[in-house]
C-alpha cells in the first residue's frame, strides 16, 4: 500500500496455514530500503517438549509429523541421533536402505519443488495451476518423477506420508529383492527424465547473484551427502564432528521475530543443495556430475537462484544412486540391530532436501528422553534468506507491489522453506514514506 | 457402487486440525472393509495424485469459516462442479491445500468423478495432541453420516 506521506512498507503475511505462519515486513523512507524483517518459519520447540519423557524409540514416529514433505529427514536424524546415544551403529546393508529411502525422499521433494513450486516463478506464472494450462506434458513430467520418490517410501518406508517401517536400529520390515527390483524401470526413466530437467530448468532466466555467506553441509568425503558424521563448509574454515554442533552454531532470538535465528561462530551460513553441491559435487556420481557441467555449473554455486539447476542435479544423482542400491542390494540378516539404552546424550544430522537437520537428545540409563533438540534447515537459513530480500528489494524498488511481491516470493523460494508447500504465502503490503 | 478412497487430512499435532486423522484411525478401528483409508498432511499436488485413478473419494478435514467449534460441513463435487458455492479456500484449515488440489487435478483432468468433502469447524488448532470436546463430539457425528450415506459407505465390521 502506498500511503500519501511518502514512507512505503511491504508487509507480507502467511496465509492461514497451520503448519506454518511466515510474514516479511519491509520499510522503504525516502525511496530508501530501511528495514527487513522476516519470520517465515516456526522452529518445532512444541516437539522438543512433546519428546521429553517419552521413549527412546518414539522419536522417529512423532518428529515424522513435523514436515509432510520431508518425514524421512526427521526419521534419521532422529534415529541417528539416538543410535548415537545408544552407541549403536547402523551400517552395511541396513545402512544402505536407509539410503535409499532417502533417495526416494529427495526425488520427491525435489521433483515438487522444481516443477510444481519454483518453475512457475521463472517462467512467470503465479502458480502451478496456470503453468499445468500452458505446460502440460512438463508438469506431467515432473509428477511422475515425484511419484516414483512416493514408491519408494512406499516399498521401503511402509507409506509415503509418515513412513510406518523405519524403527531406531533400522527397519521393522525388510523388503524383498523382488520387491525393489520391481522399481527398476521406473527409476530408470525417471533418471532420464531428471536429465531432461537439468536441461529444461539450465535454460531459465537466471538473475545474476551471489552471496557471501559460508555453504554449510555434512561433509564425511565419502559419498554425496544424505547422512554422515562431520560438518564441513566451502570456506574449510568448518570442519566438525556432527557432536560439536551446537559448541559452533547458535540459535539466537532476534527482537522481530518468534523464529530463532542461526549463526555459526564465523558468521552468517546457508544449509541446503549450493551448500551440499559445492562442498562435495566431486562425490556425486558421474551422470550426475557430467549434467552440472553441462548446465553450466562450475565447481562452487553461490547463486540461490541457481538452486533450482543443483536440485535438479540432485535428482539424477538420487535416481543413479536409488539404481546402484537396489542392483547392490542383498537383504541383511535381520531387518534391524538391537538397541539398547543407556544414560547418554547423542547427535544426528542429515541431509533433509531443503538442508542439514541436527537433532540432539539425551536420554537416562531407562531410554527415557531427558532433553531434545531439533534445529531444522529453514532456521538456519532465515537469516541469509532476510539479507537476500534485502538485496532483491533495494534492487527493485521501482516495480509495483504486485511484482515485487511475486520477486520476494522467488527469492523466499529459492530456499525450498519448510512452508514453502504453500504457493501463495505471501501477502504484500507496501508502505512508502518520505520525510 | 465402486470403492471409495476415503482420505483423512490434518496435523494430529495441532489439537483439532488433527480431525481428519482421528476419523481414519477411528474408521480402521471399525473395521470398514470397502474403502480404502489413507491420511494426508494436506498437500495439494500428493493429494491430486493420491486421489487420481479413484471415482469416489471422501476427503475429511478440519475447517476454519468462523462458525461455532464441531459444526458440520458437507460438500460435494461431481464431475467438477460443486453443490453450492462451496467457499473451500475459505473454510479447510489446509484450505490452500484443498483448493489448490481441486483446481491443480481441474487442470490436469484428474479429478475424481465425485468428491465429497466433511468438514469439522475447528475449534483449537495450537500445538498438541488431542481433539477439544465439541470436536470430538461431532467427529462421532461425523462418523455415522459417513458410513450411512458416504460411497462406498455402510457395510462395518468388527
Amino acid at each position: 500500500m502506498t500511503h500519501g506521506n511518502g514512507t512505503r512498507s511491504l508487509d507480507v503475511h502467511a496465509l492461514t496455514r497451520v503448519e506454518g505462519e511466515g510474514a516479511l515486513h519491509v520499510t522503504i523512507t525516502d525511496g530508501e530500503l530501511t528495514d527487513v524483517q522476516l519470520n517465515i518459519y516456526e522452529p518445532p520447540r512444541f516437539f522438543e517438549a512433546f519428546l521429553r519423557g517419552r521413549g527412546f524409540e518414539e522419536p522417529p514416529d512423532i518428529t515424522a509429523r513435523i514436515c509432510g514433505i520431508c518425514p524421512v529427514a526427521y526419521q534419521m536424524s532422529a534415529c541417528l541421533a539416538i543410535e548415537d546415544a545408544c552407541g549403536a551403529v547402523v551400517d552395511g546393508q541396513l545402512g544402505a536402505l536407509r539410503r535409499l529411502l532417502y533417495c526416494g525422499e529427495w526425488i520427491e521433494s525435489h521433483a515438487l519443488h522444481i516443477y510444481m513450486l519454483h518453475a512457475p516463478d521463472f517462467l512467470g506464472y503465479d502458480g502451478a495451476i496456470s503453468m499445468a494450462k500452458d505446460h502440460r506434458a512438463v508438469v506431467e513430467r515432473g509428477l511422475r518423477l515425484k511419484k516414483i520418490g512416493n514408491r519408494l517410501l512406499e516399498v521401503i518406508g511402509g507409506r509415503a506420508i509418515h513412513p510406518v517401517n523405519v524403527r531406531v536400529g533400522g527397519f521393522y520390515r525388510l523388503p524383498a529383492p523382488s520387491e525393489l527390483a520391481e522399481l527398476v524401470p521406473e527409476l530408470e526413466w525417471a533418471r532420464r527424465a531428471a536429465l531432461e530437467t537439468v536441461e529444461w530448468v539450465a535454460g531459465f532466466p537466471i538473475p545474476a547473484y551471489e552471496g557471501d555467506w559460508e555453504l554449510v553441509a555434512l561433509a564425511d568425503g565419502a559419498e554425496y551427502p544424505i547422512m554422515g558424521r562431520r560438518i564441513g563448509s566451502v570456506s574449510g574454515r568448518l570442519d566438525i564432528p556432527v557432536s560439536e554442533f551446537s559448541h559452533h552454531i547458535r540459535e539466537e532470538h532476534v527482537e522481530h521475530s518468534n523464529a530463532l535465528h542461526a549463526r555459526w561462530d564465523g558468521g552468517e551460513y546457508v544449509v541446503g543443495p549450493l551448500a551440499r553441491y559445492s562442498l562435495s559435487h566431486g562425490l556425486l556420481p558421474a551422470v550426475a556430475r557430467k549434467a552440472a557441467a553441462d548446465a553450466g555449473l562450475g565447481p562452487v554455486c553461490r547463486n540461490p537462484f541457481q538452486s533450482i539447476v543443483v536440485r535438479a542435479v540432485e535428482v539424477v544423482a538420487a535416481c543413479e544412486e536409488a539404481l546402484r542400491l537396489i542392483a547392490e542390494y542383498v537383504p541383511p540378516p535381520a531387518p534391524a540391530v538391537e538397541v539398547v539404552p543407556r544414560a547418554a546424550i547423542g547427535h544426528g544430522a542429515s541431509e533433509a532436501p531443503r538442508g542439514l537437520l541436527y537433532h540432539r537428545y539425551e536420554i537416562d540409563a531407562d531410554g527415557v528422553i531427558m532433553a531434545a533438540t531439533i534445529v531444522p534447515p529453514t532456521s538456519q537459513n532465515q537469516r541469509a534468506i532476510e539479507h537476500d530480500l534485502t538485496h532483491v528489494v533495494q534492487a527493485n524498488l521501482h516495480l509495483d507491489d504486485l511484482a515485487l511481491t511475486a520477486r520476494c516470493e522467488h527469492t523466499i523460494r529459492n530456499y525450498d522453506p519448510c512452508i514453502s508447500c504453500a504457493t501463495h504465502f505471501l501477502d504484500l503490503r507496501v508502505d512508502r514514506v518520505s520525510r | 457402487m465402486s470403492r471409495a478412497l476415503i482420505i483423512g487430512v490434518g496435523n494430529p499435532f495441532r489439537h483439532d486440525d488433527g480431525v481428519g486423522i482421528a476419523a481414519i484411525e477411528r474408521l480402521r478401528q471399525r473395521g470398514v472393509q470397502d474403502a480404502d483409508l489413507v491420511e494426508e498432511s494436506g498437500e495439494p499436488v500428493a493429494l491430486v495424485q493420491r486421489w487420481s485413478g479413484w471415482e469416489r473419494v471422501v476427503l475429511v478435514d478440519a475447517v476454519d469459516s468462523g462458525g461455532r467449534p464441531g459444526d458440520l460441513h458437507r460438500f460435494e463435487c461431481v464431475q467438477g462442479q460443486w453443490d453450492a458455492a462451496a467457499p473451500v479456500a475459505a473454510v479447510s484449515t489446509h484450505g490452500l491445500g484443498v483448493a489448490e488440489a481441486i483446481e491443480l487435478g481441474r487442470a490436469l483432468d484428474r479429478l475424481p468423478e465425485h468428491l465429497l468433502l466433511l468438514g469439522i469447524e475447528a475449534g483449537d488448532v495450537s500445538d498438541g495432541v488431542g481433539l477439544s470436546p465439541p470436536v470430538e463430539e461431532a467427529l462421532e457425528a461425523l462418523l455415522e453420516d459417513l458410513l450411512k450415506t458416504a460411497p462406498g459407505g455402510g457395510e462395518t465390521s468388527g
